[in-house]
């Protein structure tokens, strides 16, 4: 069912103001002096950076670590979890247990160390495990993390990709955080699926979310305090568009009537293609620069989402601005100058009122899709150097 | 706006200007003075009217917690509220038997089955028919508790809807006053809070959304009235007014109650126009200018998990087993698709739908109101839910 164009734009018109508003409302606390960079580093300023409020230095440049893609473990992980939800963003779940599913890269020698680091990276509403894996030279996240020395690992949330299909209605948002934390614990324990190996055992998680991604992690660190830092790109709980609100209703008109199989006849019901179209998939994933090898990748991942999880976003984002000034650890925030689902997001880093290290960074011509789109790179060498800093 | 709007809404400003030297028909002084009887005036109108018509109408208080153990997930806070109303019965009648609880919509208040205006009183109406009526401040809103608006939502008001109910079944709530109007038959404490024995749960708008959640998270009413509610059909102009209204909660919203109380507060329709033109199609000015006075701002909670609430909810309502009486207003701005709701509703085949031509969204206070009074009552009679 299509929605009046004067209507949406009304609907997007309000939302936008408020944006903007709850962005420039709010101050967070005079950020704290910054420290002195260290003598032996060149302080290097942050790639298209904004003019927000930082709490923290200028990330300072270290020597890149190159591991060789030999050296380099990439294996499936799988973890039984159940789809609850004990977080402080209620919604509603089914309680039963199901299978997430993903894989665990890392160079060899991270996961011999006595206490490794890893980042728990959750992808958004209309992506999945691919956004941190595409198969385009230069573009696989998790590959760019583990050459410059850093452990992922990437799942697709409950209801995407390889991991189980619940009924769509049938899990939410703050389910999706619930997950993610107990994963984080399993991560901790070792108490996880490696294919026959030997699941190592993390003394740091961090937990990386790309666009909804990031309220769901946003809700794991302000519910249980479980993780050691939140590194977010393409979200901000400020700066929704009316390019996002366009494809809301459309979808939530389709979730109304209980949504359509997941893939196809026969799959369990309750999803939806957050994007009416595979155009407008990619017109609101990615910026008019992204590499042509990029798009054409992309293009094949156009799948469909759990209505839960979308239905429950709205009530799940109000509830994340009271959230974010719960949290403390440190926080990077990572955004698309092009970004067609967010923009007006200067304020947001303000509103993470409790933590002392509140860095961001703006990838000149990218749009929402920052892990893989134009200058991607630099995203993953601040992401890197940010790791090392904090891990 | 469209144009039929437009039209509306200065219709009904020019109402509204006339309505300043109107007054009810039937409290026309006999000199032709515009003077109209103010809110305290029309309260004591209707108590005097209630006292002749031997109708009891007793203040009443429950206390429940703001938990929500339903099958709507959402935010509360788990704190202990006061909830405030009033019983309104045939004197006589106060002694048990069939209740039903009223849960007002998200812009209004009990005052949307109060209005003191001859006609427009829901529970006095219901009354005259023989029915005992029981209306509340919902959480957050006129007299009952407040709490952060962020920390309420509507599963967690049919949690203390269904609180309610089990409290009238069991007598265990409060008279926090005499009874106003007739006095009731027996005497002491107990003849002003009764044991119900049966509980029907009637919602306007939102409060329809409520009262269907409590009915099939809990099953503990009796019975379920729907006025003015479907979440599948709600018009592109509410839902332009929703996602205005989702804009001023993400900006903090507003203070429960004038410049104080707690946060999280907001208006759905911006202004009294809007107010007025968005929810009353063929009403008495002077009832216009009332209902302006009072619009109510509502919870951020209440309004925010709406969107999932009916999604979930459409999976959910063939398990309600209870019968069920459907009123619309043909001329809804708001709200459309009342045969569709009642479709969704598999589970009982003992439905009645009642379609109010020319009727907007707050049909209880238009014109049509009398033909929502006695169908209504008609109905619990058939039923035998007296």
């Amino acid at each position: 069912m299509s929605r009046p164009t004067a209507v949406l734009a009304a609907a997007a018109a309000a939302l936008l103001l408020a944006a903007a508003a709850a962005a420039d409302a709010q101050v967070g606390p005079a950020p704290a002096p910054e420290p002195a960079p260290a003598a032996q580093a060149a302080p290097q300023p942050e790639q298209g950076a904004g003019g927000a409020v930082h709490r923290a230095a200028a990330l300072p440049s270290e020597p890149a670590e190159s591991v060789a893609p030999e050296d380099v473990v990439d294996v499936p992980v799988e973890f039984t979890v159940r789809n609850r939800n004990r977080t402080r963003s209620r919604c509603s779940a089914d309680g039963e247990s199901y299978t997430v599913r993903g894989h665990l890269t890392a160079p060899a020698r991270v996961l011999e160390q006595r206490d490794p680091a890893v980042t728990l990276y959750l992808h958004g509403t209309n992506t999945g495990e691919w956004i941190w894996r595409l198969d385009v030279d230069g573009r696989n996240y998790v590959e760019e993390m583990a050459a410059r020395g850093h452990a992922s690992v990437t799942v697709d949330r409950l209801g995407y990709g390889d991991s189980d299909h619940p009924h769509g209605l049938d899990t939410c948002s703050g389910a999706h955080a619930d997950i993610a934390d107990q994963i984080v614990s399993r991560l901790r324990s070792g108490d996880y699926e490696t294919g026959g190996a030997e699941p190592a055992e993390f003394s740091a998680v961090f937990l990386g979310g790309h666009s909804s991604g990031g309220l769901v992690a946003e809700a794991v660190a302000a519910s249980f305090h479980s993780v050691d830092g939140l590194l977010m790109s393409g979200w901000a709980a400020v700066g929704i568009t009316g390019e996002t609100n366009r494809r809301f209703l459309a979808a939530y008109e389709t979730c109304l009537d209980g949504g359509e199989p997941y893939a196809r006849s026969g799959d369990p019901a309750g999803y939806v293609h957050f994007d009416s179209t595979e155009e407008d998939f990619l017109a609101g994933g990615l910026g008019e620069d992204a590499p042509a090898a990029v798009v054409q990748e992309v293009r094949r991942h156009y799948t469909r989402s759990p209505c839960g999880v979308l239905i429950s976003e709205p009530a799940g984002i109000l509830a994340d601005l009271e959230l974010v000034g719960d949290i403390e650890v440190p926080v990077r925030l990572v955004y698309g100058e092009r970004d067609a689902l967010r923009q007006g997001v200067e304020g947001y880093a303000d509103l993470f009122t409790a933590s002392s290290d509140v860095t961001e960074q703006t990838l000149p011509e990218a749009g929402h899709f920052v892990t893989v789109d134009a200058n991607a790179p630099r995203f993953y060498d601040g992401a890197a150097r940010w790791l090392r800093r904090h891990g | 706006m469209r144009p039929g709007i437009a039209a509306a809404a200065v219709a009904i400003l020019a109402l509204v200007c006339v309505a300043a030297a109107a007054a009810f028909p039937d409290e026309q002084p006999a000199e032709a003075a515009p003077a109209r009887p103010g809110p305290e005036r029309a309260a004591q109108l209707t108590a005097e009217r209630m006292r002749r018509g031997g109708i009891a109408d007793v203040p009443v208080e429950f206390a429940v917690e703001n938990t929500n153990r339903s099958e709507a997930a959402c935010n509360t806070d788990g704190a202990g509220y006061r909830i405030r109303g009033h019983i309104t019965a045939p004197a006589q009648a106060l002694a048990g038997g069939t209740a039903t609880l009223y849960l007002h919509g998200l812009s209004s208040g009990e005052w949307y089955w109060r209005m003191n205006a001859p006609g427009y009183h829901h529970a006095e109406e219901m009354a005259r028919r023989g029915h005992v009526s029981v209306t509340v401040d919902r959480l957050g809103y006129g007299d009952s508790g407040k709490p952060p608006g962020l920390q309420t939502c509507l599963g967690g008001q049919a949690d203390i809807a269904h609180q309610i109910t089990e409290q009238l079944k069991d007598g265990d709530y409060t008279a926090t006053g005499p009874a106003a109007g007739a006095e009731p038959a027996g005497s002491g404490e107990d003849a002003l809070t009764p044991e119900f024995d049966r509980v029907v749960l009637a919602g306007h708008g939102n409060g329809a959304e409520i009262a269907q959640i409590a009915a099939y998270s809990f099953g503990g009413a009796d019975a379920l009235v729907v006025l003015g509610w479907s979440g599948r059909g709600l018009t592109d102009r509410h839902n332009a007014r929703f996602f205005g209204a989702l804009a001023a909660c993400m900006q903090g919203g507003v203070p429960a109650g004038g410049d104080s109380g707690p946060g999280g507060y907001a208006f759905f329709d911006t202004g009294p126009d809007e107010f007025a033109d968005a929810n009353l199609h063929d009403a008495e000015p002077a009832v216009v200018e009332a209902a302006v006075r009072l619009q109510s701002r509502h919870p951020c909670g209440d309004l925010a998990n709406r969107l999932e609430s009916v999604a979930n909810g459409t999976r959910n309502y063939s398990e309600i087993e209870v019968p069920v009486f459907f009123a619309y207003g043909a001329q809804d701005e708001q709200v459309q698709g009342g045969g569709s709701h009642r479709a969704l509703f598999g589970g009982t085949d003992d439905t009645e739908l009642l379609m109010l031509d020319g009727s907007g969204h707050y049909m209880g206070l238009e014109r049509g109101a009398d033909r929502l009074h006695r169908r209504m009552a008609a109905w619990l009679d058939r039923e035998s839910l007296v």
